[in-house]
């Protein structure tokens, strides 16, 4: 088993990497050699779920309760999302933006992760275990609203400046990505809700209070907030483009910063 | 044989869209295609012209010298009705397939890679079919064009990314609004680029097109041309606002392009990008239209360089799609010199008549479509219906065979649509009809002329409403049945005659195949009886036997007028008696050997004698299939009066065969009156 769990965690960001190269070299080309491309990355997918799975075995709880092993749930079922999208929708240009960011995230987590810490009792309930699976999809919504906010804006500029090349021969259309954006934020957003209630009732049943005093409920309202704005202005004034752009890009700023910095820094009670 | 190509290409760089050749000069054309085909300079011929070039491709299997003075000859042709300025060239045997291919994989049009090409050929090749100019090698030649081009455009990116200014314009639209479809296009001007533009977005199945220029007249005729919608001057500020793309060329109405005009159209569409695309450059506001948020402000220049960049892209994917042209040609010239080319699906078929039908059969048998075969006997009209029933979807359900006039006619009904316990004496059980039996798949009706007016009214209601009534039962049972008829008669005089119903006639002649009689095949004979040869060779274990030239002389001297069937008997029966390794005339029927006189009292020497009776009724049978059912001559030939040979008939159950002697029409008007 242990050996199994050092083999997965070793080969699998290895395995995404190998996928990226894919990506990359169907992108460039600007042709998407469908079957290896799509079989690496599932093989990693596997790889990655194993890894995961060993953990729970282990531990008997889903790996949530700790900062890197959140992440790397975090980039298990944003990878799975996208591959779901990239089968519904058929287009494939998200991958290159996709998968650099799930490697870098597996690549901290393989290396940080901590498999003797303990857990916090509180962190072991079940409404917080879907609390924080919630949570997790949330962000991997805003992810891919960040992905094709960041894809929106250089192939804007692009077309704006009149230098018409490298991203208009390979990426989707401005008013496609604008769309996917938007459902993307959609989604996310009532996930994101959704978490947040649930936060509340478990700390509200754990600690009798709402609202604990911590840095990462402030941020975590703040970015609500942003994405709240991001959907009102885009259903009421009708802004889209790049202005919904820059706010899901700064949207997703804050998730990294809650996601991270602040969960490894400040907080002992929301450690994750 | 061989092939050439000989052609002209237009020299200019820039095409507009008018031909090489003018409306005439194409017409002229085809029929100079045909007068070469009918001097025999050349076996098949296609002419071939687009926009830029205009050649000849042809089959002959002359000498050098003939086929210089044949290039010369259409070279005077071409010269004389090919309009501006050109260049010559000429493709032989192996480069001129590869030609052709180049062609329909778009290598040699400009720009580089166009799809419209394809129709082109399409059409070019349709006009040569029609006049019957073409034959097998170049139809299969056109089709694996076809393959290539499809497969280029496949596996390459030859036809990727946008070269024409038209194209550019419609690719950016399409990358900021994703679809042209269902948008709103507004075409200010009518310039060659408009109706470039119009013509295109047309083929894109654009929602609205809109046009609008100084001149409403002109408007409307762009309108009537491409199907959109001309715009009055009160109207513009309107359709302004609701169009999504909008291409400004020349002439066009200055006064509704300003600052204010546009920003009213970008309020009304609620901040939705809006695409301007300025041939008409400098517009005296557009440096203030540019710094609009949401306008995407375009011109033609600015497209130059990803035109460039497309164009080397395209260049880049020649080497391989020659590589595929190499590697179809390969298979081109495999199927060209292999037995394959006369055999389809067990038919042979190396003979134009043959080959025609052939064609035929591939292309309606994916179709639910209802065939009518008409040949003489023994010339495979169940082959084919088999063939198609084979290629077709129905393929894994059942082929049912009605002999209709083997079967009683009291039976037949009840055979055919099945019948009810105890709906008539003898029905002691439920009978499922071969209609329903053939549920999903095909039905061949043989000798459909055979079937009384009765039947033939049963038969239109199966074919009309698609439902079949069991005899003794109320309600119609559903059947999907695709349903192949075949006749060895003129349904068309029976139906003069009014032996045959005349709507039933005409639900069943929606194709029509006619089988030519082997004799009027003779390019068959030999590769028919070398694939017999083969097949009775087989399950006996016989080394394969070939034909001696004597045989195959005789073979081809007789007139065979039991057809394909009588082939096939008289090499099965070559086979096997045979002692060398080569069939000799002395391995023949008799009446083949001997052809001269009818002979044919001596084609059975080798089965066991019959009574004279027997011997009597086979050399009448013989003698009518013989003289094609001409009963004088029969009737002299056998040196007895025509009403003995009647007698004769009637006694021994000949059936008198109506409709095969065409031209001997007197005879047939005594056959009634004698019955």
């Amino acid at each position: 088993m242990d050996i199994l769990l050092l083999i997965t965690q070793i080969v699998s960001p290895l395995l995404y990497f190998i996928s990226f190269i894919f990506y990359l070299r169907g992108f460039i080309r600007k042709e998407f050699p469908q079957r290896e491309t799509t079989g690496v990355l599932l093989l990693a997918i596997i790889c990655h779920f194993t890894f995961l799975s060993i953990i729970f075995l282990k531990t008997g709880h889903l790996p949530l309760g700790e900062v890197f092993r959140s992440t790397s749930l975090f980039a298990l079922i944003t990878v799975i999302i996208y591959v779901i999208l990239e089968f519904i929708i058929k287009e494939r240009a998200f991958g290159i933006f996709v998968l650099p960011i799930i490697l870098l995230l597996q690549i901290i987590a393989v290396v940080a992760i901590d498999m003797q810490k303990p857990l916090a009792q509180i962190l072991t309930n079940l409404i917080f275990e879907v609390h924080v699976l919630i949570i997790l999809s949330a962000y991997a919504g805003f992810a891919l609203s960040f992905i094709s906010s960041i894809m929106y804006i250089m192939l804007f500029y692009e077309i704006h400046g009149k230098h018409l090349g490298f991203f208009y021969t390979r990426l989707p259309s401005l008013k496609f990505l604008d769309e996917f954006n938007i459902h993307t934020v959609t989604a996310g957003f009532i996930f994101l809700s959704l978490g947040i209630i649930l936060g509340i009732y478990n700390s509200m049943k754990v600690w009798g209070i709402p609202f604990p005093r911590d840095p990462k409920m402030v941020i975590v309202l703040i970015n609500w907030m942003i994405y709240a704005l991001l959907l009102i202005s885009h259903r009421l004034i009708g802004w889209r483009g790049t202005r919904t752009s820059y706010l899901s890009i700064l949207g997703f700023g804050c998730v990294l910063v809650s996601f991270m910095i602040i969960s490894t820094l400040f907080s002992h009670v929301h450690s994750f | 044989m061989r092939f050439v190509c000989s052609g002209i290409q237009r020299k200019l760089q820039k095409i507009d869209h008018e031909y090489i050749l003018s409306e005439t000069g194409i017409s002229e054309a085809l029929k100079f295609l045909q007068s070469l085909l009918k001097e025999g300079t050349i076996q098949e011929g296609f002419f071939l012209y687009n926009y830029d070039f205009a050649e000849f491709l042809a089959v002959t299997e002359t000498s050098d010298e003939k086929q210089h003075a044949l290039n010369i000859k259409i070279a005077e042709f071409l010269n004389d009705n090919a309009l501006g300025d050109y260049k010559e060239y000429q493709y032989h045997r192996q480069e001129c397939i590869a030609h052709f291919f180049r062609i329909t994989g778009g290598l040699d049009s400009s720009p580089l890679g166009e799809p419209q090409i394809l129709e082109q050929v399409k059409e070019c090749f349709t006009a040569s079919l029609e006049r019957d100019c073409t034959g097998p090698l170049l139809n299969h030649l056109f089709q694996q064009g076809l393959e290539t081009g499809y497969r280029i455009r496949r596996e390459t990116r030859i036809s990727n990314g946008a070269v024409l200014l038209e194209e550019a314009i419609v690719e950016l639209a399409e990358k900021i609004i994703d679809t042209v479809q269902a948008k709103t296009v507004l075409i200010a001007g009518h310039s060659p680029l408009a109706r470039q533009i119009a013509a295109l977005l047309i083929r894109k199945k654009i929602d609205r097109l809109l046009f609008s220029s100084a001149s409403y007249e002109e408007d409307e005729a762009l309108s009537l041309r491409y199907g959109g919608k001309p715009v009055p001057a009160e109207r513009r500020l309107i359709e302004l606002g609701e169009s999504d793309l909008i291409v400004i060329t020349t002439p066009f109405p200055e006064e509704i392009f300003n600052v204010n005009s546009i920003e009213h159209a970008l309020r009304q569409r609620k901040h939705l990008p809006l695409i301007l695309f300025d041939c008409q450059y400098p517009l005296s506001v557009s440096s203030e239209i540019k710094k609009i948020a949401n306008v995407f402000y375009y011109e033609p220049e600015q497209l130059n360089s990803l035109i460039t960049y497309n164009l080397s892209e395209r260049k880049k994917e020649i080497p391989r799609a020659e590589r595929i042209i190499r590697d179809e040609n390969e298979t081109y010239h495999q199927w060209l010199y292999s037995d394959q080319r006369y055999i389809f699906k067990d038919i042979v078929a190396k003979s134009r008549p043959m080959q025609k039908v052939l064609e035929m059969t591939n292309r309606i048998a994916d179709t639910n479509i209802t065939v009518l075969i008409q040949g003489e006997t023994g010339t495979g009209k169940e082959i084919i219906a088999r063939a198609i029933h084979q290629s077709s979807r129905r393929a894994k359900k059942n082929f049912i065979v009605v002999n209709c006039g083997a079967i009683p006619e009291t039976l037949l009904e009840s055979e055919l649509f099945g019948h009810a316990k105890g709906s008539f004496t003898g029905a002691i059980s439920n009978k499922v009809g071969l209609f329903q039996e053939a549920h999903g798949g095909t039905i061949f009706l043989d000798e459909i002329g055979d079937t009384t007016p009765p039947i033939q009214i049963k038969l239109l209601r199966v074919l009309q409403e698609r439902e079949i009534l069991p005899i003794g039962k109320t309600i119609p049972i559903k059947v999907d049945v695709r349903l192949i008829a075949a006749t060895n008669q003129d349904l068309q005089k029976l139906v003069a005659r009014g032996a045959f119903r005349q709507d039933l006639y005409f639900r069943l002649n929606v194709i029509l195949l006619t089988l030519a009689p082997l004799r009027e095949r003779s390019d068959d004979i030999i590769p028919l009886a070398q694939y017999f040869i083969k097949k009775f060779c087989s399950p006996i274990g016989k080394t394969v036997y070939e034909l001696s030239r004597e045989t195959e002389r005789l073979l081809l001297r007789y007139t065979w007028p039991g057809n394909v069937r009588e082939l096939e008997n008289a090499m099965e029966r070559a086979v096997a008696l045979t002692l060398g390794f080569q069939i000799t005339p002395t391995d023949l029927p008799l009446n083949i050997q001997q052809h001269t006189p009818p002979a044919v009292s001596s084609a059975n020497v080798s089965t066991k004698p019959g009574t004279l009776r027997d011997l009597e009724r086979e050399h009448i049978e013989a003698a009518l299939k013989y003289y094609d059912w001409n009963y004088t001559i029969v009737a002299e030939t056998l040196a007895i009066g025509r009403t003995t040979l009647w007698r004769k008939m009637k006694r021994y159950g000949i059936k008198p065969l109506v409709g095969t002697v065409p031209d001997e029409s007197d005879d047939e008007d005594e056959i009634p009156s004698m019955e």
